[in-house]
């Protein structure tokens, strides 16, 4: 990454670098833009993967405000032909601009007319404070400048929705060019949770999807949990069509198989059972398409998110080495794609077939890696011949990666290759022993280049058909690790679907084994998204101390915590002894408005009944209470 | 605990309400903000008010009577229980207390009678003594008013609380003797006067189809100002147990399921 806060030194290196800059990731921050904008647009060109605009600096001279600002960063569009440019935290309003517009717009006339414009971003996203600046520049800078989009992926996030219709109507958007979000308006039907005027359920009928919000039930092992809760929203978010009639799609991730009876019966019922896909029954769900930007190395990262022993084993004595491994990986990845792009073939199939090792039954490209890593392990020989069957496959593909030397520097002593091995180790031990397992290969394709050829499901598919995916995992490791990347897929997914108008839902239960913290597909990143998107949250878990457990130890997972229990506007806490779960309540509930102790002190959520909860509402209503099950729908 | 106060005390599945003090205005306040607190903040779906108090004034007694109809309202159970003794608008709160849930020990005294002033000092004409009159009247004909609509309402209608009177008072024919060795501590045991009384009430109100025969007999037991029998506040559904007692039940009708229209000829008074 690189990020500059000076002026000057942006400028220099800009022009020390022959006006070329192909890193990674380029963040250009609190930089007076004009200096930086001039700099670019004198006709350098970026080529990085990511380019980063952030915090732009209004500029002294009024002339050139944010709205310039923000037209002037859209231009640098122009010169980016990396995959994801992202504008972000621009508070501008779009003010007079129709007024001001020729004087605006002649340099770009000027900039077209030096030829040879093409925006060319693989993903645009910009993310302003006011819609209407937003969408409106952009339009306006693709009619002036006549531009060819070329973009496979815009997205646009606002904070101001409201905003949005009128201007969408106003400029003729579509979501073919502009993807918004859709959040639940107040026409959207409430889903329906128990009989008309029972209030069985802690109080409701029913209950609009935005006073819901996403739903955390907390609770141990037989204190009713999903009898009250989280069967009970799983039956509405099943059954719920929004007003346009267009079904919901749903994730269910079910280790106990509770609720896969209760998926089968409600859409038995309803005849929809052409609806539900379970994973196992389908071909493996594709974790990376075919034409993924993703470099390898992103890949190999967006996987390590599901795997917690990954950051675990990463901060104990094993770290330094695990470090090494995670990097050698990433090598391997890089000379597998590069060698693929050159020749069409895989590096690992070669390398198999030139020192004849032995190999697994996997098909995907961890498993070859798996045993060609294997090999090369047995000793000083052995690593020698798979690094020159290694350098040569990648001579003869003319393939010259810095990556190349991954294997040569270990091959110089006995010392050198007992580090091999503990480098190894560290790599195969954590995530690629299960990344290899043929068994999961099955249920998620988790090739970082897959095989187009083969049949695989396309998450994105399913929620535009309106599909209820149900995954039951096994009490494994590896299972967890699938869950998680089910989930991180769905979440992809749903914030980059077609049909934004149609409801989607999660509901997991024992939510706890399947909590990521990456910044990607975390939850603590994610739900609050979700209601922008139309999208409910349904998590069960047994305690806020099994959370801290699966988010590990340190300020991080308590704030991770923090955050997804704020979050979760409707909170359901069923019977528990867990000290940390009291303490989260008695700080989520208010003190008396008297004289005398905490509620929470006062009648411990240890001796709550089966089926009785404290809970919270999102419109600031808390009680405690249970669901009348007999009046449940 | 203070012995002239009102005291809250929580438990994991039910708060209390301790009231050690006479029942007036600024008890009836206190009261309610015990009230407020157990339902509104600590979320009991039940709660019992222990009473041992002589009584008070009538206006702390309406506060109550409001504030426990509103809850009630909500759905939220007030139990009641006497301590040593409920007299007076003490005892009106016993009674008031959720059907089925009035308690009181075998040695509580329990005193209803009309609504008193006490005019002592104050010189008065005979016109204001007929205001005074008809005023004190109206106030013993809604109490007691009052009481028979909660009575009525928590039994399930006039019909259901004339059989309960009925299956109430064949249990104290039959182990009459029970209640009293227990409560008196001797075995001398004679059927009580009243308790014919209270079963002709009975039949008389299914013959009317109604409980006005009952409400006149609670009016002219009211009028004699004395303490009362538990086994007769209990004929008259003015309790529903007596701890140590466990004869005497709660919805004695669901015990007598073929409690007969008119008595036998050997339980006939």
């Amino acid at each position: 990454m690189i990020e500059s806060r000076n002026d000057k030194v942006f400028e220099s290196f800009i022009m020390t670098r022959s006006a070329h800059v192909a890193g990674r990731h380029l963040a250009l921050r609190s930089l007076s833009l004009r200096k930086a904008l001039r700099t670019v647009l004198r006709g350098q060109s970026l080529g990085s993967e990511h380019l980063e605009l952030k915090k732009f600096v209004r500029a002294r001279n009024a002339d050139f405000g944010p709205t310039q600002t923000l037209m002037s960063a859209i231009l640098c569009l122009l010169w980016v032909h990396g995959s994801t440019l992202t504008i972000r935290e621009i508070a501008a309003p779009f003010g007079d601009a129709a007024a001001r517009r020729d004087r605006l717009w002649a340099p770009m006339y000027e900039l077209r007319c030096q030829g040879g414009n093409q925006l060319a971003a693989r993903r645009l996203r910009i993310e302003a404070l006011c819609a209407g600046c937003a969408l409106c520049l952009l339009l306006e800078v693709l009619n002036a400048l006549e531009l060819e989009l070329m973009l496979s992926d815009v997205k646009l996030t606002v904070a101001s929705p409201n905003t949005l219709p009128h201007v969408a109507t106003e400029r003729r958007l579509t979501h073919a060019v502009l993807q918004a979000p859709f959040p639940w308006s107040a026409a959207d039907p409430d889903l329906l949770l128990a009989r008309p005027g029972s209030g069985g359920f802690f109080g409701h009928d029913s209950i609009h999807p935005t006073a819901l919000g996403n739903v955390m039930a907390v609770g141990g092992t037989g204190s009713g949990k999903t009898a009250s809760v989280v069967s009970v929203m799983l039956r509405a978010l099943l059954r719920y069509r929004e007003v346009g009639g267009m079904r919901s799609s749903v994730l269910v991730i079910d280790p106990k198989r509770e609720l896969a009876t209760i998926v089968q019966e409600t859409l038995a019922d309803r005849g929809e059972l052409d609806r539900l896909l379970v994973i196992g029954e389908c071909p493996p769900v594709a974790m990376f398409s075919t034409d993924c930007p993703l470099s390898p190395g992103e890949r190999l990262d967006k996987l390590r998110a599901f795997e917690p022993a990954m950051v675990g084993a990463a901060q104990g004595n094993n770290g330094y080495w695990t470090r090494l491994g995670m990097n050698m990986l990433r090598d391997m990845l890089v000379l597998e794609a590069a060698y693929f792009a050159a020749t069409g073939q895989r590096l690992f199939d070669m390398l198999i077939r030139l020192v004849q090792c032995r190999h697994s039954n996997g098909r995907s490209s961890w498993a070859r890696l798996r045993d060609v890593l294997s090999h090369s392990r047995l000793g000083h020989r052995q690593l020698k011949a798979v690094n020159e069957a290694l350098l040569r496959c990648l001579d003869a593909g003319a393939v010259n990666s810095e990556a190349r030397n991954v294997m040569s520097v270990y091959t110089g002593s006995n010392d050198l290759l007992e580090q091999w091995n503990y480098l190894c180790m560290g790599a195969l031990d954590t995530l690629g022993s299960h990344l290899a397992d043929t068994y999961i290969e099955n249920l998620v394709d988790f090739d970082v280049l897959p095989d187009a050829s083969k049949p695989r499901t396309d998450i994105s598919q399913q929620i535009d058909a309106g599909m209820v995916v149900l995954f039951c995992p096994d009490a494994r490791q590896s299972h967890d690790m699938i869950a998680c990347a089910l989930k991180a897929k769905w979440y992809e997914s749903v914030f980059a679907r077609r049909g934004l108008a149609r409801p989607v839902g999660v509901v997991i239960d024992e939510a706890h084994r399947f909590l990521t913290s990456d910044p990607e597909t975390g939850e603590q990143d994610i739900l609050d998204r979700c209601r922008a998107y139309r999208c409910v949250v349904v998590l069960a878990t047994q305690s806020v101390s099994s959370l801290l457990h699966r988010l590990g130890s340190g300020a991080t997972a308590a704030t991770a915590v923090d955050i997804i229990i704020a979050n979760t506007p409707s909170k359901f806490f069923f019977r528990s002894t867990d000290e940390a779960t009291m303490a989260r309540l008695q700080a989520l509930l208010p003190p008396p408005p008297t004289r005398g102790p905490h509620i929470v002190s006062a009648r411990p959520p240890s001796g709550l009944q089966p089926g009785e909860a404290y809970y919270m509402h999102a419109d600031g209503r808390w009680g405690r209470d249970r669901a009348d099950l007999d009046s449940l729908l | 605990m203070d012995l002239k106060s009102i005291d809250v005390v929580i438990a994991d599945r039910q708060g209390e309400v301790h009231i050690n003090a006479e029942i007036d205005e600024p008890a009836a306040l206190a009261i309610e903000a015990a009230l407020d607190l157990l339902f509104g903040y600590y979320h009991f779906s039940a709660i019992l008010l222990r009473l041992n108090s002589n009584g008070g004034q009538l206006t702390g007694l309406m506060h109550i009577y409001g504030t426990m109809a509103t809850w009630r309202a909500r759905g939220k159970h007030i139990r009641t229980a006497a301590g040593f003794r409920a007299a007076s608008a003490a005892a009106l709160l016993l009674s008031l207390g959720e059907i089925g849930e009035r308690q009181v020990l075998t040695h509580s005294t329990v005193l209803f009678h009309h609504v008193r002033v006490d005019a002592s000092g104050v010189a008065i004409t005979s016109r204001s003594a007929g205001k005074i009159f008809d005023s004190l009247q109206r106030h013993d004909k809604h109490l007691i008013g009052g009481l028979l609509q909660h009575i009525e309402s928590g039994i399930g209608g006039h019909a259901a609380a004339a059989a309960e009177g009925r299956a109430r008072c064949a249990l104290l024919y039959g182990r009459v003797s029970r209640p009293k060795e227990i409560i008196l501590g001797n075995s001398s045991c004679t059927r009580p006067k009243w308790l014919a009384a209270v079963s002709r009430i009975y039949d008389k109100c299914s013959s009317v189809d109604s409980l006005s025969p009952y409400a006149v007999y609670l009016n002219r037991r009211f009028a004699l100002d004395s303490a009362m029998d538990l086994r007769e506040a209990y004929a008259l559904m003015l309790i529903d147990s007596i701890r140590g007692v466990p004869d005497l039940v709660p919805e004695a009708r669901l015990i007598h399921q073929a409690v007969p229209a008119k008595w036998p000829s050997r339980l006939a008074p």
